[in-house]
């Protein structure tokens, strides 16, 4: 591992500069070139030199160098969301026209980090709080064996999808925070009135003050507890399940504040790379290349942006949605009048000279989320001009706007994970936990799900039920599981 | 930035994986892929990604671009389960195939006069190539020219004449060493088709390999036969195919007369390998129990192996080969070892049971 050669600190400078021109916004950045083994080490940490023990990582490792050894895969990039400064690695031994169209690309990735608003909450310290977990997990090990906490994490993992994507949300935060004061107010016990000690056998006499707690007792028995649907799922198990000792929660911690910490990168990463190519494409173009390096970039980025031979590449269909945004801006093809034009002709030759585009991306990509991104600005236009299609098992559906754009949206709502959420944990008055799956449309994978719930019933101590619905062409049932000592049934 | 903490991780997984392998064992071994391999030759075995279970959706819907790839979406697709291939040795294989059939150690018996032949470089001479050059009794033969002919110089480098080079050569030495030999023997008249060979060679490839394991030096040889044998070589082994009947007993006689040929008993541990599929002519039921009992009062193991075409009924029935002539064999001779194979599935039993003893 090393810095920046002073060449390529030359290069870096410049490119920063013309990384401010273009109006991008960000936290210092500080590179560092990485020698392959190096560079596989720290992707499969994802990113940070180092995590806490766990096999997992070996298999991303291990993986991952068997899928470069067969070509696939190459990667260029690495940066990590950090601050103070945020850090990215560069690969030795690639050329400079590689260098620099990666640092070209970094900048983007750090504007998007520092301006997205999925972003504005994430631990930027996290380099200091990776450390400490793996710390924690050492000491745990030592005191509690390293096959039990080993084991324990599996657990924890296995859990740590289900997490609450609202909680990114800046004013979901506040919303969160008024819940809870009102939800304070109603427990308070006893509506006394305020006396002095004189006054208050009279003003609150003794019967009725118990009778008072008599009911307010009751009350508490009869609240539905949670009060209001939790969607962290993870930390309610966290913090109420009775099966758990100390140190198992705090591991449940560990693991939680990991999986948040990395949401918002899993539900941007469309509209991240997208972006950080857009910028890479924009400033190299126009500002960094030389005439000599043109056929390397040309190269070197078709490459990146290549179409996926399954599934999409995001670096793609990002890059190309920004570009149709910006030409759409540009040209001025938004607006009520637009979209009720249905003259064909008069669309493909509007143009308005509106020239709005780079001023409409920089705007989207700080209020997007995947999700967003495509709900908003993947239109009829952009499905059929490159040809997007829908596959499911063997049927291939082309030419379908809507069903199309359904299918993508879907897989792209809750970060592509079924939402579930804690709906009663006093189910049958006896404290067993009830959970909701809320069923957008697909199914869920039994197998997996009641391997799950399986581990939910060690922690939480007393039967679980999850309730979801199996949905086939011709029907449509509620089902639910339920897991308790015998086992897990339908 | 500190490195290498991933070789830990790295570790765990790996040892994780082994024990996967270790579990799924016998389909392992019946992969036709790795039948033929050499000891330290690292084979291939794809390993599904290890999964830790989440909830997740089951059903897939995949929006692609451009061009479709024309199947629909693969369980490959399916986030977690892609394979990865895990290298592994034969050794190792072999190694993980004893632990879990729990096979003893060979135990030689007491054959350890087979001298092997060692080269040891203890030697000197006065002639050999540069590279076995002996420095130092070089210089002695020189500076004692030296002290000789009055030349020498205290503190003057001296130079090495061609008499005075001396070189390292190495001596034979004897020492001893177990012996294994192997001999396979097939039926190979019609009844054997490719489907039996095949599993003849899957089994025979585990059974050399584990000997080879246990033994430093291990021979094999190839006998086949129909009403006669015929002594082959390795590659014609599975090729070869006759139409005529079957005499059983002329398999086990070629292995007596190559025995008394060119592997006495004194020298070597013998072990035997018949397979076939038990179907004999009637008079030859006759001879082959004393050729049979002769060939195992010689070696460590024979084993006869009967692959039934029928549902392992015939295996049993009364009129097999195996129930006339080797059972009540078996009664008498410690060292023979009977199994029945109906499919690749039992080859695991079958490793087991010949080579469980030890022998």
């Amino acid at each position: 591992m090393s810095l920046l050669s002073s060449h390529l600190q030359d290069w870096q400078k410049r490119i920063e500069d013309h990384a401010l021109e273009f109006g991008l916004e960000f936290s210092p950045v500080k590179f560092e070139v990485l020698s392959y083994d190096e560079m596989q080490e720290i992707r499969a940490y994802s990113g940070f030199p180092i995590r806490y023990p766990h096999w997992t990582f070996g298999q991303e490792f291990f993986s991952a160098s068997k899928r470069d050894e067969w070509g696939m895969g190459r990667i260029y990039e690495l940066i990590i969301n950090t601050e103070g400064p945020v850090r990215a690695f560069l690969l030795e031994g690639n050329s400079d026209v590689i260098q620099k169209l990666v640092m070209a690309h970094c900048y983007g990735h750090a504007d998007f980090f520092y301006k997205n608003i999925w972003f504005q909450n994430t631990n930027r310290k996290m380099l200091n709080t990776m450390a400490n977990h793996g710390t924690i997990v050492r000491t745990l090990a030592e005191r509690h064996g390293q096959d039990e906490v080993e084991s324990f994490l599996d657990k924890c993992t296995s859990l740590d999808n289900l997490i609450d994507i609202a909680t990114l949300c800046p004013s979901q935060q506040k919303l969160n925070r008024k819940k809870k004061t009102v939800q304070k107010r109603n427990t308070q016990k006893v509506p006394k009135i305020k006396a002095n000690h004189i006054m208050d056998d009279y003003l609150n006499p003794k019967k009725w003050v118990e009778a008072e707690k008599k009911k307010a007792r009751k009350r508490r028995q009869n609240k539905k507890f949670p009060e209001a649907p939790e969607k962290n799922v993870l930390k309610f198990i966290t913090e109420h399940a009775s099966n758990l000792q100390p140190w198992q929660r705090t591991l449940l911690t560990v693991i939680h504040d990991e999986a948040h910490y990395f949401l918002p990168q899993m539900i941007t990463k469309i509209v991240n790379e997208g972006w950080a190519v857009f910028v890479h494409s924009n400033l190299m173009t126009q500002k960094v290349l030389s005439p000599s390096e043109i056929i390397e970039y040309a190269q070197i980025h078709s490459r990146v942006v290549a179409p996926h031979q399954r599934g999409l590449n995001p670096y793609r269909l990002g890059w190309l949605l920004f570009k149709h945004i910006k030409d759409k801006w540009d040209k001025g093809r938004f607006g009520p009048e637009y979209e009720q034009c249905t003259d064909y002709e008069k669309r493909e030759k509007w143009d308005t000279h509106a020239n709005l585009g780079m001023q409409k991306v920089f705007e989207v990509r700080q209020l997007v989320n995947d999700q967003s991104f495509i709900n908003n600005y993947f239109d009829a236009d952009f499905c059929r001009e490159y040809d997007f299609f829908v596959q499911e098992d063997d049927k291939v559906t082309r030419d379908d706007y809507d069903l199309i754009k359904h299918a993508l949206v879907m897989t792209l709502t809750n970060a592509g994970r079924p939402a579930i959420r804690v709906d009663d944990a006093n189910y049958n008055k006896n404290g067993e936990l009830y959970l909701i799956h809320e069923h957008i449309g697909l199914n869920l994978d039994e197998e997996k799900t009641t391997a799950v719930l399986k581990t939910l019933y060690e922690m939480w101590g007393k039967p679980v039920y999850l309730q979801s619905r199996c949905v086939t062409e011709n029907r449509d049932d509620e089902i639910t599981f339920k897991c308790d000592k015998d086992g897990c049934t339908k | 930035m500190s490195l290498h903490h991933i070789t830990k991780d790295v570790e765990r997984f790996r040892q994780i994986v082994r024990g996967k392998i270790k579990r799924d064992l016998s389909k392992y071994i019946t992969n036709q892929d790795i039948i033929g391999r050499h000891g330290k030759k690292f084979v291939k075995i794809p390993l599904p990604h290890i999964d830790i279970p989440r909830i997740r959706y089951g059903d897939v819907k995949k929006v692609g671009e451009g061009a479709a790839s024309g199947q629909g979406p693969e369980p490959g697709d399916q986030p977690g389960e892609h394979f990865v291939e895990v290298d592994v040795t034969i050794d190792e294989l072999a190694r993980m195939l004893g632990e879990e059939l729990e096979l003893p150690n060979i135990k030689p018996k007491g054959k350890q006069q087979i001298q092997s032949t060692v080269m040891k470089y203890r030697g000197i001479s006065v002639i050999g190539p540069e590279s076995l050059r002996h420095t130092k009794r070089t210089i002695k033969e020189a500076l004692k020219r030296e002290i000789a002919s009055g030349e020498y110089k205290p503190g003057a480098p001296f130079v090495p004449v061609k008499r005075d080079k001396r070189y390292r050569t190495f001596k034979t030495v004897f020492s001893p060493v177990s012996n294994a030999l192997i001999i396979y023997i097939m039926d190979i008249s019609g009844s054997m088709g490719d489907h039996e060979k095949q599993l003849v060679r899957t089994i025979a490839f585990w059974i050399d390999t584990w000997i080879r394991h246990n033994y430093k030096h291990v021979k094999s040889e190839y006998i086949v036969h129909d009403t006669q044998a015929y002594l082959v070589a390795h590659e014609n082994f599975y090729k070869l195919s006759t139409g005529g009947g079957t005499y059983i007993s002329s398999g086990f006689d070629g292995a007596n007369k190559l025995l008394e040929k060119k592997y006495p008993p004194s020298m070597w541990n013998t072990y035997v390998f018949y397979f076939g599929d038990g179907d004999n002519w009637g008079e030859d039921n006759e001879r082959a129990p004393k050729i049979i009992a002769d060939l195992a009062q010689v070696c460590n193991q024979v084993a006869y192996a009967e692959i039934s075409r029928a549902q392992g009924s015939w295996f049993l029935g009364e009129r097999s080969f195996s129930s006339i002539v080797i059972k009540p064999l078996i009664e008498k001779h410690d060292n023979i070892v009977r199994e029945n194979i109906e499919s690749l599935d039992d080859t695991m039993k079958v490793i087991k049971t010949f080579l469980g003893g030890g022998r």
